[in-house]
């Protein structure tokens, strides 16, 4: 793995909100750390998967990555270049986004055609036709029949409409594409078919994926590696054969224990969550996972666990692993 | 509770002290008054001497402190041209205007809302067309054209009422016809369109299905949950309703705080406009305010949220 | 934003065409009568219309109390009240909707300024406005077309802010952000294209208002001044020979009721086809 190309790299990132009260907001009485400084690679034609649940900070990684939002702290590099929001023009050639809600990314009042050209419009200087000629084809590859580019986006249904966002995503030819929750919106039949055209995709274009959903069985579905966050840290990051044959951090186990399974007589452990989420104004010192750990120790509420390499590949932050040099 | 009131109450002075300071800034701006009061070849002297009796040669600060204070002392200061205290020119006139005013007011809500209401329940009727169509028509036609139709009709041709001034009761008539036809459309469109909004709502289905009588149903639960937008536009219509009395007054000469006004912008008479736009400023936000609170009793929902 | 499939009902084709042809034909009144408003004739006076009694075949409608062709003078008035309300719109439109995108967007200190004064100016009945505007800056033509696009921009400023604020909770907008496109480009892109629709039926209903307010004001003898014309002057003017010359004004008063009434029916359908195909995206 290491000798793959790292198309990005994050280093040491940090996302900081602050928490302001009164009229007019004179007083912060907290910060919200919504991405805790968090540090990983994403190899060339990788599908890495980012799993965890709603307010563990994915989102905001996401936008960070993409260039939507500045980080408080740390770097984004591509392909060894520093990148943000006022980041160069090429970087946003060659990364893109697909979101989440196919009923309001696009713009309404728009007809297809127009929504699918805007990177051209944006970066290029193409002619029509050359505009028409890039757009075509790809329509072609996501299945959107050409005679949809004069309709608007209210004449298509959810999954559709997903589709036209890959193909607008896609119509710049860019390396690395930012997936964030696309498929969450949709009905699960139509699930299944847009997560097999996302591989289909990556096949044809050698794109890189950063895929992120809070469903794991999604993310089992499409992803190379899987990293698990909670609460703004990076707690489990592992091939999938590896976080599935074996799963080390408690939280990831919970999340997989959550996976439904379709034999009904299956015996299943089902470790339970217990105890509350804490408030991410100010959290506790320690490990954020340390009031719903079911192996809680001393020294989780004392110090906080680093992500530590425990075999060739697979990384987790707890103080129940020692890493590879035995050290806890 | 009491914030919903203190705030509304904070933002409604805030207002007024605005608009007037506005008024003050805009007259004082336009420049010496005594260019159009005195003949052209009025000399320096004399003219300084008439800005002295104006008090227009203080300080602008010393000026806008007084015009506040004034406010609560009274004297707003002379006319330019009746040389009359402004004060004594509103009150003379105050009364017709608010008699009129008032009874127009009060004619437009009990005519309006009960012809919205009604269209809204026999709807797509040939009653519900009748009444949208009068009221398109109030709306379109402008009130001083109506002034005039009336004029002609029934001082011209019937000869039945008077057609200028206010010395006796069928003078108020036609002026209190126009300006009541104009408010009943809109009224009445606007009750209708809040009524037909409301009878479209589930809960009303409910109470059918337990078997309340259709008109309870209607006027019990559904009126008063279209009330609402109503007092809304009431309020609301308060606004054109002084707008209309001031052409209204002016087509038949009716002697009223209108006519006032808009004399007073021909004859760049500035003590008058500042009185007038204030006394209508105060009005109109004092009955938006009380609208605004009388929501917090009609709406258990905003009472609760605040 | 292209709308090429657009059926428009005979009837309001029916509408549309007869404003055009009054608009048209009135704003070439100077050609089509090349006059001096001014002159008068008043050994001319008050002469009936030609399909009257009394009336006289050089003036089709007669003519006015000092002697001025009167069909002349409701073409020249007609354009100018169509005159100033179309200008007033221009303004009252790009003003409202420049301070709305503004408001709308950056929010902060200058919306609140923005908004209150928007919510003062909309407490206030706008003849009245118009009243103190007058007596302070004078009146006229070009005079009061400002000040009436004064009285008439808020509505515009409070409509295009809300659906600014709305429109930047969108998701597409930030879409754009994130495939590189500039603010100014979403701007004009995504912004105007939004609001264009909202905008244009709101402008078409507020027409209305503006061609009343102009007749009231010049009714009232501080819009347009004489020797200009204007429907509400006429209106006016004729008040005083009601008795036996009704037509002065009664015809202009007409005028101003079928504008009025072509614009809001007009408007009304443009509404009814504009909103409800795209509420539902």
């Amino acid at each position: 793995m290491n000798d793959a190309e790292v198309l990005v790299e994050v280093k040491n990132l940090k996302k900081y909100f602050p928490v302001n009260k009164g009229m007019l907001r004179h007083k912060t009485v907290g910060t919200v750390k919504a991405v805790d400084d968090i540090s990983f690679k994403i190899y060339k034609g990788e599908t890495l998967g980012l799993i965890g649940e709603s307010g563990c900070g994915k989102s905001t990684l996401s936008r960070m990555l993409i260039g939507l939002t500045d980080a408080t702290d740390g770097q984004i590099l591509f392909k060894g270049q520093r990148v943000g929001t006022k980041g160069p023009q090429s970087f946003r050639k060659q990364a893109q986004m697909i979101f989440q809600d196919p009923y309001s990314s696009l713009d309404p009042r728009m007809t297809i055609r127009r929504i699918i050209e805007e990177p051209l419009r944006i970066h290029t200087k193409y002619t029509a036709k050359q505009k028409l000629e890039a757009v075509l084809p790809l329509l072609d590859k996501v299945s959107i029949p050409a005679d949809a580019l004069g309709k608007y986006p209210h004449e298509f249904s959810g999954g559709q409409r997903q589709r036209i966002g890959i193909a607008r995503a896609l119509v710049l030819g860019p390396e690395f594409v930012i997936c964030d929750e696309p498929v969450s919106a949709l009905d699960m039949s139509v699930q299944a078919q847009i997560l097999n055209l996302f591989k289909q995709m990556q096949k044809e274009f050698g794109l890189t994926y950063l895929f992120v959903s809070h469903d794991m069985s999604v993310v089992k579905h499409i992803s190379d590696r899987i990293m698990v966050m909670y609460l703004g840290k990076v707690v489990e990051l592992a091939s999938k054969h590896e976080l599935f044959s074996n799963t080390l951090h408690p939280y990831s186990i919970a999340l997989m224990n959550a996976i439904p399974v379709p034999n009904p007589e299956a015996v299943r452990d089902r470790t339970l969550l217990e105890g509350e989420l804490p408030s991410p104004i100010n959290p506790p010192a320690g490990c954020p996972f340390q009031s719903r750990c079911p192996h809680v120790k001393p020294v989780c509420g004392v110090e906080m666990p680093s992500l530590k390499e425990v075999e060739p590949g697979h990384f987790v932050a707890c103080h129940l692993f020692a890493d590879k040099e035995g050290t806890l | 509770m009491t914030r919903f009131i203190t705030t509304r109450l904070i933002k409604a002075i805030f207002t007024v002290w605005f608009i007037l300071t506005l008024v003050f800034m805009i007259t004082r701006l336009s420049g010496d008054p005594t260019q159009w009061l005195l003949p052209d070849d009025a000399t320096a002297a004399v003219r300084a001497q008439l800005r002295e009796s104006l008090g227009l040669d203080k300080p602008l600060g010393l000026q806008y402190a007084q015009y506040l204070s004034s406010l609560f002392t009274g004297d707003m200061g002379k006319s330019y041209h009746y040389l009359r205290p402004v004060g004594e020119l509103f009150a003379e006139r105050a009364g017709p205007t608010i008699a009129l005013g008032t009874i127009s007011f009060v004619l437009a809500i009990v005519i309006g809302v009960p012809i919205g209401v009604v269209a809204a329940v026999h709807r797509n009727s040939l009653l519900d067309r009748i009444t949208m169509g009068i009221s398109i028509a109030g709306y379109t036609i402008p009130n001083f054209v109506f002034a005039i139709l009336l004029i002609f009709l029934f001082s011209l041709k019937l000869r039945l009422l008077p057609s200028g001034g206010m010395s006796s009761p069928q003078h108020y008539i036609m002026p209190l016809l126009a300006l009541t036809i104009d408010s009943v459309a809109g009224i009445a469109r606007l009750t209708r369109g809040s009524m037909l909004d409301v009878l479209r709502q589930d809960y009303l289905d409910s109470a059918r299905a337990k078997g309340v009588r259709e008109r309870m149903v209607i006027y019990k639960h559904a009126l008063r949950n279209a009330l609402i937008p109503v007092v809304t536009i009431i309020g609301l219509h308060l606004g054109t309703l002084i707008g209309g009395a001031v052409v209204i007054e002016t087509v038949f000469a009716f002697p009223g705080i209108g006519m006032l006004i808009v004399q007073a912008a021909q004859y760049r008479d500035f003590p008058v406009i500042q009185y007038g736009v204030m006394l209508v400023s105060t009005t109109v936000i004092v009955v938006n305010l009380l609208v605004d609170l009388s929501y917090g009793f009609l709406d258990p929902r905003i009472r609760d949220n605040f | 934003m292209r709308m090429l499939n657009l059926r428009i009902p005979p009837f309001i084709m029916v509408l549309i065409i007869m404003l055009f042809l009054i608009t048209l034909f009135t704003s070439l009144s100077p050609v089509l009568f090349p006059i001096d408003l001014g002159a008068t004739n008043l050994g001319a006076r008050l002469i009936p219309p030609s399909f009257m009694n009394g009336g006289t075949p050089s003036h089709f409608l007669g003519t006015d109390h000092l002697g001025r062709d009167f069909l002349i003078r409701l073409f020249y008035g007609t354009k100018n009240s169509l005159l100033v309300a179309l200008s007033s719109m221009l303004i009252a439109t790009f003003v409202g909707t420049v301070l709305g995108v503004l408001a709308g967007l950056y929010r902060g200190p200058f919306d609140t300024i923005v908004s209150f004064l928007t919510d003062v100016k909309l407490s206030v009945p706008s003849i009245i406005i118009a009243i103190v505007c007058a007596a302070v800056f004078g009146s006229g033509k070009w005079i009061l077309v400002l000040i009436i696009g004064f009285t008439g921009y808020p509505t515009f400023t409070r409509l295009v802010r809300g659906q600014t604020i709305q429109l930047k909770e969108a998701n597409f907008m930030e879409c754009s952000r994130a495939l590189g496109a500039s603010k100014m480009r979403i701007l004009f892109e995504h912004v105007f294209t939004n609001i264009s629709s909202p905008l244009i039926v709101h402008a078409t209903m507020r027409f209305s208002s503006f061609i009343l307010l102009e007749s009231s004001l010049s009714f009232l003898g501080i819009g347009i001044q004489p020797p200009d014309v204007s429907l509400g002057l006429l209106v006016s003017a004729g008040r005083n020979y009601l008795i036996n010359s009704w037509w002065l004004s009664i015809a202009p008063s007409v005028i101003i009721v079928v504008v009025v009434v072509l614009v809001s029916l007009i408007g009304d359908w443009l509404r009814d086809l504009l909103d409800p195909k795209y509420k539902n995206s």
